[in-house]
């Protein structure tokens, strides 16, 4: 599921971000404890917390004191992540089409081409 | 804890010694039930070949018992086993002490067997008051029981004293980095060697603190309790012996474990 | 710190296995000692478990030197077999509840019962891979501070290898450390905060996996073969 030469929690991170924002786990939904989401993924419960914490400080999930994690109520807030990730996305690949010497109205051409 | 651990090595020493007391006691039994038709030719040769095993297997039952302690504790503590024994939150002296224990309960146990087992192929009317007559009869000043009792804790305490002697070897032995067998069977060998060695140096000294005892011992008026006090001086430097040995392996197991 | 290791030397005869080793490890991480045959995880392991005495320097457990206080608290698998094969499943069940005060007696039932393993079936009638797996459900059963795990992967097939990754992952105390040595690397190095690297005897790098990939863009296996050149 993971690929070995990237720290393992960003992937993680990544992918409960992408289970948030496509709506896997919803908004104000408890999400899996530590260690579910480590045997899930069948990784290590220190990286499942790193990731949890990276969730935490973009906002996307919060901890009730003896509950547990709880992804956002604050759906602006899920929608904006979203919006992030998509632009990011976008922003890759551009950077990667401009590297292979596309201009952006041959991009355009392109994407309009394969829809 | 020393009790948790002797109650496994003494499960672990039943393994070989049931199947040991079995024949043992199945001898006897089979002793005594073809003894009922002994007028039989046939089962007659097949009664003298039993009294023979019978006989044979008593005389070794010591041998061997002796042979599985020491295989049980050279397994448990120095093989692939060690890696569990060690490990577990004992003390290396309680683990040493357990095996000396179990050595001791074994023997005597095998001592029990074995007179079980000639009581029931032997009995016969009477034999309970021919024995109570054989203890007591004098024995140069001494009945005989109370020297059968002194010869007895003699031969505990050799026996012990010869355990913990290859006990010593196996811990010098196994302490190395190669030939771990070898080195505990040469070491057994200089231990065994060094010991007659020092027997004949006591024997010596007695001698000449006091020359006159062989003399004594031939003389009319030999007193068997002279003998036992002889003896004593030799069964005083076994149970040394045995301390010392038990000493070594205690220093080796803890200071220079090597498990491989 | 709930290991530390200082200034440890150890030799068989003239060659000197370990060369001055130090590492302080702290709890609630899962560390890998990665080396190859032959580097010295093994003897080190040992060291520590108290099977082979030290030759220089100082091992500590939670404060402890090795002793009955350290056995107490490390749960240890090695690298063989080690349980008497005559023993039936739950002889050894019994002798690691009578020893051990952290063991937990339902925990084992409950592990060797997924293994669709009866008690009363004897060591030398399983499979060396079942045996493995008996041992490590054992040690897992144990709520240890320490555990240490001498090639839990040695020389299993795929499917067993994924049991013990989820065995370990499932079953480690919480707050407990797990020190795991492997040449093997791939497959266990996505369940590691820590990585040590040893060779000839020298611990050659000591860092949290993470910080390594991210600094290097590769993972753990692929830059252990460029330090070693295996």
């Amino acid at each position: 599921m993971f690929s070995n030469d990237s720290p393992i929690y960003l992937q993680l991170f990544q992918k409960l971000a992408l289970d948030i924002v496509t709506g896997k786990y919803k908004a104000g939904e408890k999400i899996p404890s530590v260690r579910e989401l480590s045997s899930i993924y069948k990784v290590n419960p220190n990286t499942v917390q790193k990731a949890l914490n990276e969730l935490e400080g973009v906002d996307l999930i919060y901890t009730e004191r003896t509950n547990g994690k709880f992804v956002t109520s604050n759906k602006k807030k899920i929608d904006s992540y979203l919006q992030k990730m998509a632009k990011d996305k976008t922003v890759f690949y551009l950077n990667d089409m401009k590297n292979l010497g596309y201009s952006y109205k041959e991009i355009i051409s392109i994407i309009e081409r394969i829809k | 804890m020393l009790g948790k651990v002797l109650k496994y090595d003494l499960k672990a020493l039943c393994r070989y010694l049931v199947p040991l007391y079995a024949v043992i006691f199945g001898l006897g039994i089979m002793t005594k039930l073809l003894s009922f038709f002994e007028k039989v030719s046939i089962i007659n040769i097949i009664l003298g070949l039993m009294i023979v095993a019978l006989i044979f297997a008593v005389t070794f039952s010591f041998v061997l018992t002796g042979i599985f302690n020491i295989k049980h504790y050279l397994d448990n503590l120095f093989k692939d086993e060690g890696y569990l024994t060690h490990t577990l939150p004992v003390k290396r002296g309680t683990l040493l002490l357990s095996k000396v224990l179990a050595s001791f309960i074994t023997i005597v146990i095998t001592f029990l067997v074995v007179i079980i087992s000639l009581l029931i192929a032997f009995y016969q009317k009477g034999l309970f008051s021919d024995i109570i007559d054989l203890f007591n009869l004098d024995l140069g000043g001494l009945e005989f029981y109370k020297f059968m009792i002194y010869m007895m804790v003699y031969g505990l305490i050799g026996y012990l004293t010869t355990v913990l002697m290859v006990y010593a070897s196996i811990a010098i032995g196994y302490s190395k980095n190669s030939n771990k067998l070898v080195s505990s069977v040469v070491w057994a060998l200089i231990f065994y060697f060094g010991i007659e060695f020092l027997y004949l140096g006591v024997l010596g000294i007695v001698m000449f603190i006091n020359p006159s005892f062989i003399a004594s011992l031939e003389a009319e008026s030999f007193l068997m309790i002279d003998l036992l006090n002889f003896f004593t001086i030799f069964m005083i430097f076994t149970c040394l012996l045995g301390l010392i040995f038990y000493y070594i392996s205690y220093r080796f197991m803890d200071k220079k474990l090597n498990l491989e | 710190m709930l290991l530390e290791i200082k200034n440890v030397c150890k030799k068989y005869g003239k060659k000197e296995i370990l060369k001055d080793i130090n590492l302080s490890l702290p709890s609630g991480k899962i560390i890998g000692l990665l080396g190859k045959n032959g580097s010295g995880k093994t003897t080190l392991i040992k060291l520590i478990n108290g099977l082979l005495s030290l030759d220089k320097g100082e091992i500590l457990i939670d404060g402890n030197k090795v002793g009955v206080e350290s056995k107490k608290i490390i749960s240890y698998l090695p690298e063989r077999n080690y349980l008497n094969v005559h023993k039936s499943v739950k002889d050894i069940i019994d002798y690691f509840g009578d020893f051990y005060e952290n063991f937990d007696k339902d925990k084992a039932y409950k592990l060797l019962d997924n293994l669709d393993i009866k008690v009363g079936d004897k060591l030398s009638t399983m499979s060396k891979g079942m045996r493995e797996k008996v041992e490590l459900a054992l040690v897992m059963s144990r709520k240890a501070k320490l555990y240490i795990l001498d090639e839990p992967m040695g020389g299993v097939d795929p499917a067993t290898r994924d049991y013990i990754l989820d065995t370990i992952l499932n079953n480690f105390n919480e707050g407990a450390s797990i020190l795991m040595s492997t040449h093997m690397i791939s497959d266990i190095e996505r369940v590691l905060d820590e990585v040590i690297f040893i060779n000839d005897g020298k611990i050659t790098r000591y860092d949290e996996a993470d910080k390594l990939r991210k600094n290097s863009g590769k993972s753990i296996d692929e830059i252990f073969r460029e330090d070693f050149k295996c």
